[in-house]
């Protein structure tokens, strides 16, 4: 047993475990894309029987949560054979693994369907990790308002059948009637009350918040077209410094002096509901219908919209390029913009999500269900919101808030 | 240690590839790990990579976001070792008899089973504004309303990410400095100093806490490692800013701008730096016959 | 001059006061996460809740959300990591042991705690995604491995000493083979060690979040990750439920483990 003949064993094995290692990569299975795009629809429901589709989601609400497990996930098994899995994930995050896998030159991802919003639009356009477009051969899709603002353009870049819609969301501000007998719908009666009630209002450093400050945003700059089109730095430099000249003269009179900000969405929700603050904020019409059945917000909790108008918007699906389970991809996807799983979501008891479908394009008796339907009692009616939805600016605003939120508020 | 010159059955060559082998399941990952990561921070891989530049490095230059959270991340660790150590030292020797072994010496145990959430957990529901310790604040009469609480978690200061693993810690502490001190014989050293004339006071600085100290100094770089580059607690209790340098880095990692990726990896390569030197440095002051 | 330190006899009642306060201390968190388990509508200011039942409890055993598999799933990971870091240490900690430069294999054992879970496992990411371990439970043990092998070698390493160098020598010059002396001689000294070093590593990979987050991908759900999904969502009680679920079985065995160990003293 000499030295040479351990070390020619070492060497065999390690040649052996790189080799392993890199062919892991270069698995052989043909690119499932290009079979997909030739197969007819039934053909492609046929490949999708069997798939485990991994779909990545935020999981911050428990109802979503439970519409996904109980309602979606049984019922694509029972009717397509196809497995659903609900994944955390959203935003950068996912945007990062699916980079990595990118730069491992992974030919498979793990991940197949994911939520998806306009910056993370942006992001995964530029690492090309969306396939499409394929909202075309989805039957469903027929009854898809794509003409909407709304849904056709996501952040100001067009969807192009590169991401399915899903949802749509108003951002409401939510208050509690009895300690705000009357809410401020404006900027200037926001301060007002704000500087007369101090640490009973703030707004989270993400998603929502960010909405909410998009929609003053508007209300200063006055006329929407200004913030259409791509980014301009100069109207940002404009318009953003006095945004946050405006809410620097607030800031001490938030929650917490101003000090801190609420990390989610559903940490403020917290904060109202234990009566530590007196509003919160959501991008989902149904949210107050539905927390105050949970019991865990106060019965007396509204929801509004202010004068100016708030933040409209509509959340996507996006199909991984490297999916290997593109076929069911695309099923869930159909499923999931039924008429059925839209008018399910849409209930408030279950989720309260707005509908992407055109009303005046669905068949008979879905026709007349959706257009009988009415928002909760504790939401503002269909007809108070007209006129008040504000679309999205491009994504690259949202970016400069972030940033400036941390330098200008957090010093 | 030459009492240790052991006969192998095997050969010198295979036993040190053998050795070899067995310190490199534990030596290779990291520094593989750290070796991508210096390479990323340079820019020679990643995939929106343009080849070797220093120019994530030279942003350490000017005080930024990393700089930062490396200062609060030390200044935390530094804050907690220190505290905890105090307090963990002057509890283990005032109730060393008082605990006794029964009892006592068991519920010190019992934080060992806590890990890092469920200490955020605990720490979020005590030292909230409407916690445990704000609703008996408001019981006492001395504030009106949840936000007259101070603000103990998601503070600039890092208040909540300080006591949580000191309280982890002290338990953990008493039960080292317990056991060093039968160890290290110092009931025996101390009664010798006393019979010498020392008096009380003399006895503590000059007998008890340096034995203590010098033989805890391992754990306690492993401690103040720990906490430097903790991850569960800030992320639970810790405000946007400033921030740790684990959660710094995550976000890096994920961020809108891409392009801001290589940072995450340079704050690997600076933390995994000033931790190894610290471990060295503790490690190194060790007397020789402790190792074992 | 012998110091007698358990007896409490003498000890003066301040200082017996102080210690009843820190046992009571260092149970409080577990009693209060008891109690926010069963607990329901416990706003603030009231300090006790107003209500308690085990409708959190029926939810979380039910299995809807998945919590039993979670349970499944942490302990089946930590025995593997238990069992493959302790076996390989074991076999590993000799040789260290026994070398001339012990002091620097012990400081080397350190390496992978200069990296938090967190970072390494960020560091670590394009090779496990390229050895196909991410998003499932054997890239997570991979991972793990990693840290529980170089602990349980530095638990070990303090083992070989030369009192039991002197009876492995002793044992072979009486006859003995290799294998016999690890088995007859070496093993059962070593056990109680070995148990320690098991157990240790179980809780290292039981408690561990940061690894089972990123190798993991979102794909292996362990309780670590749902108590933080928990606290996420707002939902504290099943959050505490969690944590229990986390904690328990870890404190039955150490204050078993206490039982025993006293009861041997």
């Amino acid at each position: 047993m000499t030295p040479s003949f351990f070390l020619r064993r070492v060497l065999l094995i390690a040649l052996g475990a790189l080799a392993v290692g890199s062919s892991g990569c270069r698995r052989a299975a043909p690119r499932a894309s290009t079979v997909v795009e030739n197969l007819s629809w039934e053909q492609v429901e046929a490949q999708a029987r069997g798939q485990t589709v991994n779909l990545a989601m935020w999981q911050g609400d428990p109802f979503i949560n439970a519409y996904m497990r109980d309602y979606v996930a049984p019922a694509l098994l029972a009717r397509h054979g196809v497995t659903l899995r609900l994944l955390p994930g959203q935003g950068g995050d996912l945007v990062s693994m699916l980079m990595t896998e990118i730069e491992a030159r992974k030919t498979a991802s793990e991940i197949d369907l994911m939520w998806i919003n306009g910056e993370t639009f942006y992001q995964l356009r530029q690492l090309k990790a969306l396939y499409g477009p394929f909202t075309d051969k989805l039957p469903n899709a027929r009854y898809v308002d794509f003409a909407s603002p709304f849904i056709g353009v996501d952040f100001q870049q067009p969807v192009g059948g590169m991401e399915c819609p899903w949802g749509g969301a108003q951002l409401l501000a939510i208050y509690h009637e009895q300690r705000v007998p009357s809410p401020p719908r404006t900027r200037a009666a926001l301060a007002e009350w704000v500087r007369a009630h101090p640490g009973r209002f703030t707004f989270d450093s993400s998603f929502t918040g960010m909405s909410f400050l998009k929609s003053l945003l508007y209300e200063i700059v006055g006329d929407r077209a200004v913030l259409a089109g791509p980014f301009d730095e100069a109207s940002y430099a404009r318009y953003g410094g006095e945004l946050w000249a405006y809410v620097k003269s607030i800031q001490p009179y938030l929650w917490r002096e101003g000090r801190t900000f609420p990390n989610s969405v559903t940490q403020q929700h917290q904060l109202f509901a234990s009566g530590e603050i007196d509003f919160t904020f959501s991008l989902n019409d149904g949210e107050v219908d539905n927390k105050v059945a949970q019991g865990l917000f106060p019965s007396a909790a509204r929801a509004y919209v202010f004068d100016g108008g708030m933040i409209k918007n509509s959340h996507y699906l996006g199909i991984v390029a490297r999916s290997p389970h593109l076929a069911g991809a695309m099923v869930v996807c159909n499923f999931l913009i039924s008429p059925e799983a839209q008018w399910e979501k849409q209930k408030p008891a279950v989720w309260g999500d707005g509908t992407v479908l055109d009303v005046k394009r669905l068949p008979g008796e879905w026709r007349e269900k959706f257009s009988a339907a009415r928002p909760g009692s504790r939401s503002p009616a269909r007809s108070e919101l007209e006129g008040k939805g504000l679309p999205e600016p491009a994504a690259h605003y949202m970016v400069r808030l972030y940033e400036d939120f941390r330098t200008q508020l957090l010093r | 240690m030459r009492i240790f010159a052991r006969s192998f059955s095997a050969e010198p060559a295979r036993r040190r590839l053998r050795l070899a082998l067995f310190a490199g399941l534990a030596v290779v990952p990291p520094l593989l790990g750290l070796g991508y990561a210096l390479a990323y921070s340079l820019g020679l891989v990643g995939a929106l990579a343009n080849g070797f530049t220093g120019e994530h490095w030279a942003k350490l230059l000017h005080a930024g976001d990393v700089t930062r959270a490396l200062g609060f991340s030390f200044a935390v660790a530094a804050v907690t070792v220190v505290l905890a150590t105090a307090l963990s030292l002057w509890l283990s020797l005032a109730l060393r008899r008082a605990l006794g072994r029964g009892l006592g010496a068991t519920a010190l145990f019992v934080p060992l089973a806590l890990p890092g959430v469920v200490a955020a957990l605990i720490g979020f529901q005590f030292l909230g504004g409407a916690g445990v310790l704000g609703r008996l604040a408001w019981h006492l009469g001395w504030i009106a309303s949840p936000q007259d609480f101070p603000a103990l978690i998601f503070d600039r200061h890092g208040l909540g990410i300080v006591i949580a693993p000191t309280a982890l810690a002290v338990p953990l502490l008493m039960l080292l400095f317990a056991r060093l001190h039968a160890n290290e014989r110092i009931d025996e050293f101390s009664a010798l100093a006393r019979t010498l004339g020392a008096s009380r006071l003399a006895v503590l600085r000059r007998v008890t806490l340096p034995l203590l100290l010098r033989r805890a100094a391992p754990s306690l770089s492993l401690l103040f490692a720990g906490v430097f580059g903790a991850y569960e607690i800030p992320l639970l209790l810790g405000a946007q800013r400033p921030e740790m340098i684990s959660i710094l880095a995550r976000r890096k990692f994920a961020l809108y701008d891409l392009h801001q990726r290589p940072e995450a990896f340079l704050i690997a390569v600076i933390y995994a730096a000033i931790v190894l030197a610290l471990v060295f440095v503790a490690f190194r002051k060790q007397p020789p016959a402790h190792v074992g | 001059m012998s110091v007698d330190s358990s007896n409490v006899v003498g000890v003066s009642w301040p200082r017996r006061a102080g210690a009843a306060a820190l046992i009571t201390l260092c149970w409080l968190p577990v009693a209060y996460l008891a109690l926010l388990s069963l607990a329901r509508d416990w706003a603030f200011p009231a300090l006790l809740p107003p209500a308690l039942t085990l409708a959190t409890w029926q939810r979380a055993l039910a299995g809807n959300d998945g919590l039993m598999t979670s349970f499944a799933n942490s302990a089946g990971i930590a025995l593997l990591v238990a069992t493959l870091a302790t076996a390989a240490a074991a076999a590993a900690s000799r040789g260290f042991a026994y070398h001339r430069h012990r002091g620097w294999w012990v400081l080397a054992m350190h390496a992978p705690f200069a990296l938090s879970p967190v970072i390494l496992g960020t560091c670590l990411l394009h090779f496990f995604i390229r050895l196909g371990l991410v998003g499932s439970a054997a890239g997570v043990i991979a991972a793990q491995f990693i840290f529980a092998y170089a602990y349980a070698v530095i638990v070990l390493i303090g083992f070989w000493n030369p009192h039991v160098a002197a009876l492995e020598d002793l044992a072979r010059t009486l006859g003995a083979e290799k294998r016999q002396v690890y088995r007859c001689v070496v093993l059962p000294l070593a056990r109680p060690l070995l148990a320690v070093a098991f157990f240790q590593t179980f809780l290292l990979s039981w408690f561990d979040y940061g690894l089972a987050a990123v190798i993991g991908a979102g794909k292996v759900p362990v309780l670590t990750l749902r108590v933080t999904e928990y606290l996420g969502s707002g939902n504290v009680h099943l959050a505490a439920v969690c944590a229990l679920l986390l904690i328990v079985p870890p404190l039955a065995l150490l204050l078993l483990n206490r039982r025993l160990a006293t009861a041997a003293a």
